[in-house]
């Protein structure tokens, strides 16, 4: 374990390193929150409530989404991963004493570490900005749940993106699949909208995916809805996380196998 | 008579990359369709998005459902002409900066942005225009729009104005290139603001928002003018705005890439 620690550490100071892109990485969430700000603002035009929020639980939802979504650093790694694969450089992990998922996972988490402290700043700062429009934390059991939820959400991105570029393996190229992916997901995690605006049955559909409880679950938890889902959220992530490791692993297995070591 | 010569050679060399580009693509079947894949899949969650927010509101700020189509139509439309024409071969530009990779391109006997923006043609993208135009097509019928020459016209001249103000802001980007080693934020920057401005229509922007997003970083421009235009509510001050706005970001972004090659210093050599 203590080997996955110094990993994930080595990932934090590089971070460091290349400030500037973090810094106006950082800058991604004002963006999301000042143009749902403007767009919302339309659509509340003589509306109190939509989708059962009203504006300012709409907006603060937003932000929560945003800040869930820069949290996710493992995007960025399914291209170094599968340039690794693709270029013969993964032959680092089969002489190493480390798992891939292991590395990968240590990378990702190392990198959320230091991007959580500057993007918490940045929601403090749009926080203040929108003042009145915000709905402040309440210490409650649903913030601690949508904290647990979000943190699975996470692990849960980590492991789908690992996945992802494994199949660089089999395709070589995998961009098609990685942009496809992360479209889809946009969609389903509530990242482009709130999943109450969708009609009840698609709802219904969607609570059975592991997507609903990425962002929109842990947002709604915290905005003070979908109490009554967060229990049930945290035993399907779970569950949805195990199936994921497992089929990562036996992924792993059988690709591996087909790595032809290029250049080496 | 020379500019003429001029153009007919550079029209030659356009179809030699095209040329090129269709054998090469050809070899990587799976990759041809992925591009076609994964843009139809963001115009169908664009629709999607507008169609579960038409469940809830009648209008955003005045469009109505059909405008909002046509709004994606005309985005897909700049977006696969993108895509067709210079967004790989922008993306690249970077890279060839960083490795020293440009020193070839200087060498050669052609304009050395006009060969690296368009040596990398996708010409899947080109399938695009089908649902792209179908959305257009249904929105326009819908809206009881009559086709003239008049109105088809000044939607292509805006459409080509906007894939031109498109490209000027994309090449800026990449000029910083020559001067900062990593500036892959700036471009997520980029696509954050592309999307968004797919997502949400310039009607509503007012304010500060309205001058950025028109003036000083005019994406919101890209796929809204051109559907005010077909449907009638462009006006002639807004006609001249965006032809100000695509000539000043032509001139800045002409003269950054001449800057940034004077500062080139190559990798290696």
């Amino acid at each position: 374990m203590k080997k996955y620690y110094e990993i994930g550490k080595i990932s934090l100071k590089n971070q460091m390193a290349y400030r500037f892109n973090v810094y106006i990485g950082s800058l991604m969430p004002f963006i999301r929150v000042f143009l749902a700000y403007y767009l919302w603002r339309t659509l509340f035009a003589g509306k109190d409530v939509m989708g059962g929020m009203t504006f300012s639980m709409m907006l603060t939802y937003y932000i929560i989404c945003a800040f869930l979504q820069r949290l996710d650093q493992s995007n960025d790694l399914v291209w170094e991963l599968a340039g690794d694969i693709r270029e013969g450089r993964f032959s680092k992990y089969l002489v190493k004493p480390v798992s891939p998922l292991g590395h990968f996972m240590s990378i990702s988490l190392g990198k959320t570490s230091y991007i959580l402290f500057i993007t918490l700043v940045t929601v403090l700062i749009i926080a203040f900005i929108f003042d009145k429009n915000f709905v402040p934390p309440v210490i409650s059991i649903n913030l601690i749940l949508a904290a647990i939820i979000a943190f699975m959400g996470l692990i849960f991105m980590i492991l789908i993106n690992y996945l992802t570029a494994l199949l660089a393996f089999k395709f070589t190229d995998i961009t098609g699949w990685h942009l496809l992916k992360g479209n889809v997901i946009e969609f389903l995690s509530g990242a482009l909208m709130p999943l109450s605006l969708l009609p009840l049955w698609i709802q219904d559909i969607m609570r059975l995916s592991p997507f609903y409880y990425i962002q929109y679950l842990p947002a709604s938890l915290y905005l003070g809805l979908k109490t009554e889902e967060a229990v049930i959220g945290t035993l399907l992530m779970a569950s949805w996380n195990l199936a994921l490791w497992g089929l990562s692993e036996a992924t792993y297995r059988r690709f591996r196998k087909l790595y032809e070591g290029v250049g080496i | 008579m020379k500019a003429i010569t001029t153009m007919r050679r550079y029209f030659r060399i356009l179809l030699c990359l095209f040329k090129f580009r269709l054998s090469n693509q050809m070899i990587y079947r799976a990759s041809f369709w992925t591009v076609f894949c994964v843009d139809l899949s963001m115009f169908l969650i664009q629709l999607a998005v507008f169609s579960a927010l038409f469940l809830n509101v009648e209008s955003i700020n005045g469009w109505n459902k059909y405008q909002m189509i046509f709004f994606v139509g005309t985005f897909n439309l700049v977006d696969s002409t993108n895509m067709f024409l210079f967004f790989f071969g922008v993306i690249s530009i970077p890279l060839k900066i960083r490795e020293g990779k440009l020193d070839i391109y200087l060498t050669k006997p052609i304009n050395t942005l006009f060969w690296m923006s368009l040596e990398n043609i996708d010409i899947s993208s080109c399938m695009l225009f089908v649902p792209g135009s179908i959305m257009l097509g249904y929105a326009a019928a819908k809206l009881g729009i009559k086709l003239t020459l008049g109105n088809i016209s000044g939607y292509f001249l805006l459409l080509a104005l906007m894939l031109l103000l498109l490209y000027n802001l994309m090449l800026i980007l990449r000029t910083l290139s020559f001067w900062f080693i990593k500036t892959d934020a700036l471009h997520s920057l980029e696509g954050e603001l592309i999307g968004f401005c797919f997502r949400v229509p310039g009607i509503v922007y007012t304010g500060i928002a309205k001058l950025v997003l028109y003036v000083l970083l005019p994406y919101a421009l890209l796929a809204t003018i051109p559907t005010q235009f077909f449907t009638g509510i462009l006006s002639g001050g807004q006609w001249l705005l965006v032809i100000l706005v695509t000539l000043g970001f032509t001139i800045l972004a002409q003269t950054l890439w001449r800057l940034g090659l004077k500062n080139y210093t190559s990798a290696s050599s």
